[in-house]
């Protein structure tokens, strides 16, 4: 079964092959957990969400793309567009709360340049420290980070994600990632040159 | 560091493999030539990987998400198609999906599955699960319930957004007439405003918002636009409506025809600074922005000062500001862009607005509270600005946004205000939309913890507003004062200062269910006048110049006359007087000087301010000096209401009583001949003192409170007085308490005696009611229904340490043999409490009491008269009489809703039904969660529909076309030019 395009999973399970909607769980529940949980944060409920997500891809999946027996590949984008779409809508709709817009920020809070300097951070906790450090970009710039890094997005199916522009996209991404460089930079060796103003080279 | 590299981006798509080949051989010369860059480069390459290296960890759902997810998908595949791929080609995974399928019954079979869960399960699982699955049974029941008795009554439109139409338009056809009208006289500051001819270039629009109390965080906002020379007919508003909630004040503002949004100041050249009612961006009414203040201030004009107005008037309709239309309040509240906005600033703003959202909700049940609070400032408000001298507004025409985007707008915000978000916490959010305290689940919370309250001030106000013919407004009644308004009917305890006692029988049937209502009393001892500690007394009396009115220092005199009836010769009075002044006129004298004391109170001259921080201050210190081992100390308050004090002035004098409070002086308030008895300072006061706060306006009441309820307000026999009840799980299901909202203690403050409750005088009774659902009806196993506890620290006493005092818990369990079948057979007392329970929550048009019947609690009111004990009493003949008299006003009627108001509670309620649901063991199955799915997309649609419904209404109503234009009636004015 893991052999299987993404686009003939999706014609079985339209089928109403349960096989086949147990495979496009496992194949996407990764990504959209992250995706879901950047936008969330920790302590959202993104199971929930993710677990809606595959509930609404169970009731009413989506056509199958037009060109995907002949791209695998565009078969697998567009579901997998429509899928983070689904689940970034159902994001939408928990983020509203006070309370958790509170507890987002408290999560942020310790900073890494008081709470006593990252060269000392040991192996354990450098996940943690990348993961506050992620968090304390704008979510926009996180969620666009995570798409790209780790699941591996395009600029283009991120856009369709996202409903965003190519541009944009690539603006955020390189402004996260620059943000994320200097808030990450005792952790990355030294690697940078002495001092030097970036911005005064012209 | 904070700048970055120009060339960052295209670098980044190259390290994204996003770049076209130019960009490529740009960025490839570019890293050779600048080291910076290769820098840059480097640390991205580093940041990519660490990020991919520590994040990239494996992720995957739960388990039995993923059987859950299975087991949908197997029904609903069976549902869709008979091709099914065969049995024996099913992972594991599968049948253990299947498995679950066959195992969780639905909710509606919930008790076949219990009866078979026992076999597979421990008997301690099994009876969770069947709990949770009969709590899930009864919020299932419950919405369907609500679902087949809609509770939608007239077609009027929102009456809020009527008068906001109405506003606007009422501005628009001043404006219209203001502008039309020659201006006489010299006017110089408004001419600045018609300088816009003159106008050159770039016009800068400065939106300068202050947040009002609730300072915001964002302060000002700017919006450019540049301006062709002489047509300003660009759209500003079209940009972003950066209107500032602020607060729950917002529908105020509205009435107020040119005041809306708080009065727009624009700011000319000159920086003059007139008003500008026209433009004064009526905000909608229930919207937010009620401390907007807007000023625009066209930075770049270059025109001459003083020209005739008049005769340039341009017509700046780059102001038609959206922010004038209902619904269009917020930059843009639509869900799919909370928190995901293009830029950090917008997201801010968006969260700003959403939070303020939160807030105010639009039906959200102490909105009401606040309108009323903001309609009092506003006419202050309206009155201070009467002074002013009248300036005339420029013409600003008023653009409201067609139809369909207000339907729209209004749809997103209604929805987003029936959200419950992931930390909501379920109880608060009940309080917020409906105020009442929800039915809670045995299973997530099975205590119940308040504070005892004897007041009865709630009761006082709403007969008052009845004998007028009105029904009260919702926000005052307070269900606990109307159950402890009548006179104790248990037997008062001899040997312990209270005592603890509890009936119960089948409650009034609500939805056909086997539902029980459960009555804890608490009854203090009697404590004869011969028997009590001497008193001594400082009575701190208003002589400001409003006591002169309405007979007030008469009620002041007979009060006194009546206190005295109860005091003996042991017993000391002085007597303090203030206005802007405080004075002592009598110094501690025993009442066997009855004659001196009435003697002082003919020497009241009313006159001057209202200082109550002196009064009280020197009140004090009279006590103070009167302390002695054995005496109750009490500071008496009499005055006409301090609801004017300023908040600093409040606070300081709250700090101060507390104070005294340790040192064993208590403070009573009585408030003298107040209309509406509605001085929440004066019960703060009272609260803070441990002391009882009454109202009095006529003898009677002079009678009740000093006559009758003496001993309960002056002789203490018990302080921090907290009431516990405790359901029982395996018999209890749900629970939900009537009244004392604002009483909660946490469950776990029961027995830390540092925790403050309130003080329970001689002979008070103090009544809690609850209402409960049982699993299986009444089981005699020896199991208790519940424990009810009860805990107190013996009265604070004057001149000694009070920090140590001794602290008394009693407890009973409540039985099923306790229960009485039938509501018939309980005490007279526990019918009347059953039914003035039931009038308040009519009277606050509680949630609880939607689809219950007003003639059934008439006759069951009509009933209590039967009662040999009630035949002949005044307050029970007077309370069928109130119920009579509400029935008669509409109480029934009061209890529906518009259809939109109607919607959105649906809505809430199902959204609160999904997240009680899910917080059970157990799994939702399939089925339930389609019906949930279901009826939340019916109601979804339903409010949709009845917020198009209502907005045409609304604009048909006030002349406004679904464009957004006014319908001006009969012929156009001539517009000057």
């Amino acid at each position: 079964m893991e052999a299987l395009t993404t686009a003939s999973l999706l014609e079985r399970w339209r089928d109403g092959d349960t096989d086949a909607f147990a495979a496009l769980i496992q194949r996407f529940e990764e990504p959209l957990l992250r995706h879901v949980r950047v936008l969330l944060g920790p302590r959202g409920s993104c199971e929930d969400v993710v677990q809606e997500t595959f509930l609404r891809l169970a009731k009413k999946p989506p056509a199958p793309h037009p060109d995907a027996n002949q791209d695998p590949s565009a078969g697998h984008g567009a579901l997998a567009a429509w899928l983070h779409r689904v689940a970034r809508n159902l994001c939408t709709d928990e983020m509203r709360s006070t309370s958790r817009r509170e507890q987002r920020e408290q999560a942020v809070a310790p900073d890494e340049a008081v709470s006593g300097g990252q060269s000392s951070v040991d192996g354990a906790d450098t996940k943690a420290a990348v993961r506050r450090g992620m968090d304390q970009l704008p979510s926009d710039q996180r969620e666009v980070l995570v798409l790209r890094l780790l699941d591996g997005h395009s600029y283009q199916e991120i856009a369709e994600i996202t409903g965003l522009k190519t541009g944009t996209i690539g603006w955020l991404l390189s402004t996260g990632l620059a943000a994320l460089s200097q808030i990450l930079a005792p952790m990355l060796g030294n690697s940078q040159p002495n001092n030097m103003p970036l911005g005064d080279v012209q | 560091m904070s700048t970055h590299h120009p060339l960052l981006e295209k670098l980044t798509a190259v390290l994204m493999n996003e770049a076209d080949a130019a960009t490529q051989a740009e960025i490839k010369l570019a890293l050779e030539n600048d080291p910076s860059l290769a820098a840059e480069e480097q640390r991205l390459r580093a940041t990519i990987a660490l990020v991919q290296s520590e994040l990239g960890d494996v992720q995957s759902l739960a388990p039995h998400r993923v059987e859950d997810l299975l087991s949908s998908a197997a029904t609903l595949s069976d549902a869709r198609s008979e091709v099914l791929t065969s049995p024996h080609s099913w992972g594991a995974l599968m049948r253990s999906a299947a498995a679950v399928v066959l195992l969780s019954g639905g909710v509606w079979g919930a008790l076949q599955y219990a009866d078979q869960g026992h076999v597979v399960i421990s008997d301690e699982q099994a009876h969770d699960e069947r709990i949770a699955s009969i709590a899930r049974a009864n919020l299932m029941g419950q919405l369907a319930f609500r679902q087949a008795n809609p509770r939608v009554a007239s077609g009027n439109p929102d009456d809020q957004w009527v008068r906001g139409y109405q506003s606007l338009a009422d501005q628009e056809r001043q404006s219209q007439q203001a502008y039309d009208r020659p201006l006489t006289g010299d006017s110089g500051m408004a001419g600045e405003v018609y300088e816009t001819e003159e106008l050159e270039g770039a016009v800068e629009f400065k939106v300068a918002e202050s947040a009002g109390p609730q300072s915001l965080g964002i302060s000002t906002t700017t919006l450019s636009g540049q301006l062709p020379g002489d047509k300003y007919g660009g759209r500003l508003g079209s940009r972003k409506n950066l209107s500032k909630p602020g607060g729950k004040l917002g529908t105020a503002n509205v009435p107020g025809g040119g005041g809306g949004g708080g009065g727009g100041a624009y700011r000319g050249p000159g920086d003059s600074n007139p008003p500008l009612p026209g433009a004064a961006l009526a905000v909608p009414p229930v919207t937010q922005g009620a401390d907007l203040k807007r000023s625009y201030s066209l930075g770049a004009t270059k025109g001459k000062k003083g020209s005739s107005p008049a005769q340039k008037g341009s017509r700046l309709e780059a102001l038609g500001y959206g922010g004038g239309a209902p619904g269009s309040m917020s930059s843009d509240p639509s869900p799919a862009n909370l928190g995901l906005a293009n830029s950090p600033e917008e997201m801010e703003l968006e969260e700003i607005v959403r939070d303020s959202k939160l807030e105010t909700g639009a039906h959200d049940f102490f909105l009401s509270r606040d309108v009323e609070d903001a309609q009092l400032e506003s006419q202050d408000s309206d009155n201070l600005a009467m002074g002013d001298e009248p300036v005339r507004p420029p013409r600003v025409p008023i653009h409201i946004k067609p139809i369909q985007d207000t339907v729209d707008q209004r749809y997103q915000d209604a929805r987003h205000n029936c959200l419950v978000g992931p930390n909501d916490h379920l109880p608060n959010l009940y309080q917020q939309w409906w105020g009442d305290n929800p039915w809670e689940l045995t299973m997530a919370d099975s205590q119940a913890t308040f504070g005892a309250d004897v007041d009865t001030a709630s009761y006082g106000a709403a007969r008052n507003k009845l004998m007028k013919s009105q029904l009260p407004g919702r926000a005052g009644i307070r269900t606990e004062e109307f159950v402890n308004y009548f006179r104790p009917d248990l037997v008062a305890p001899t040997n312990d200062a209270l005592a603890l006692s509890v009936e119960m029988a089948p409650s009034f049937s609500r939805d056909g269910k086997d539902r029980w209502l459960l009555r804890v009393g608490v009854r203090a001892q009697e404590i004869q006048a011969w028997e009590r500690d001497p008193l001594a007394l400082v009575l701190v009396v208003d002589v400001s110049g409003s006591m002169k009115q309405h007979d007030r220092m008469g009620l002041v005199k007979r009060a006194v006359e009546r206190m005295l009836d109860n005091l003996d010769s042991r017993d000391t009075v002085a007597i303090v007087t203030f206005n802007g002044e405080a004075t002592e006129i009598l110094s501690p004298t025993s009442v066997g000087e009855r004659d001196a004391i009435l003697a002082a109170t003919e020497a009241f001259s009313p006159g001057g301010g209202t200082d109550a921080a002196k009064g009280l201050q020197l009140g004090y210190k009279v006590a103070a000096e009167g302390a002695a081992p054995g005496v109750i100390s009490r500071v008496v308050l009499l005055s006409d209401g301090l609801a004017n004090t300023g908040q600093t002035d409040q606070v300081k004098i709250l700090e101060s009583v507390r104070e005294h409070l340790n040192r064993g002086v208590h403070l009573n308030t009585l408030g003298v001949g107040i209309e509406g008895h509605n001085d929440t300072f004066l019960e703060q006061l009272a609260d803070g003192g441990d002391g009882l706060c009454d109202f009095v306006d006529d003898d009677r009441a002079i009678q009740r409170a000093l006559g009758e309820r003496f001993a309960g307000a002056f002789i203490p026999v018990a302080d921090d007085v907290k009431i516990q009840v405790e359901f029982n799980g395996r018999q209890v299901v749900r629970w939900r308490q009537l009244g004392y909202e604002n009483r909660a203690i946490a469950d776990a403050a029961f027995r830390d005696d540092a925790v403050d409750a309130g003080e329970v005088g001689a002979g008070h009774q103090v009544t809690a009611l609850f209402e409960i659902e049982l699993d299986r009806g009444l089981v005699y196993d020896g199991t208790s229904l519940a424990t009810a506890r009860l805990r107190w620290k013996d009265p604070k006493v004057g001149g000694q340490d009070n920090s140590l005092r001794r602290a008394t818990e009693r407890s009973l369990d409540i039985m099923a043999n306790d229960a009485l079948a039938h509501p018939g057979s309980t005490s007279p007392g526990y019918q009347r409490a059953a039914v003035t329970a039931q009038f308040a929550e009519f009277l606050r048009r509680s949630v609880h009491a939607r689809g219950d019947s007003v003639p059934a609690l008439l006759a069951a009111a009509e009933e209590l008269l039967r009662a040999p004990e009630f035949v002949q009493d005044e307050d029970t003949l007077e309370l069928v009489d109130l119920i009579r008299r509400a029935t008669d006003l509409g109480l029934e009627e009061a209890q529906l809703s518009n259809a939109v108001q109607a919607a959105t509670d649906d809505l809430r309620e199902i959204e609160h039904v999904c997240r009680q649901l899910d917080s059970l063991p157990g799994r939702m199955n399939t089925g339930d969660r389609n019906r949930l799915g279901a009826a939340r997309r019916q109601a979804q649609e339903r409010l949709r529909q009845a917020i198009a419904e209502d907005e045409a209404e609304a604009r048909e109503a006030t002349g406004w076309s679904h464009n957004g234009i006014l319908v001006v009636q009969g012929p156009e004015p001539v517009r000057k030019r």
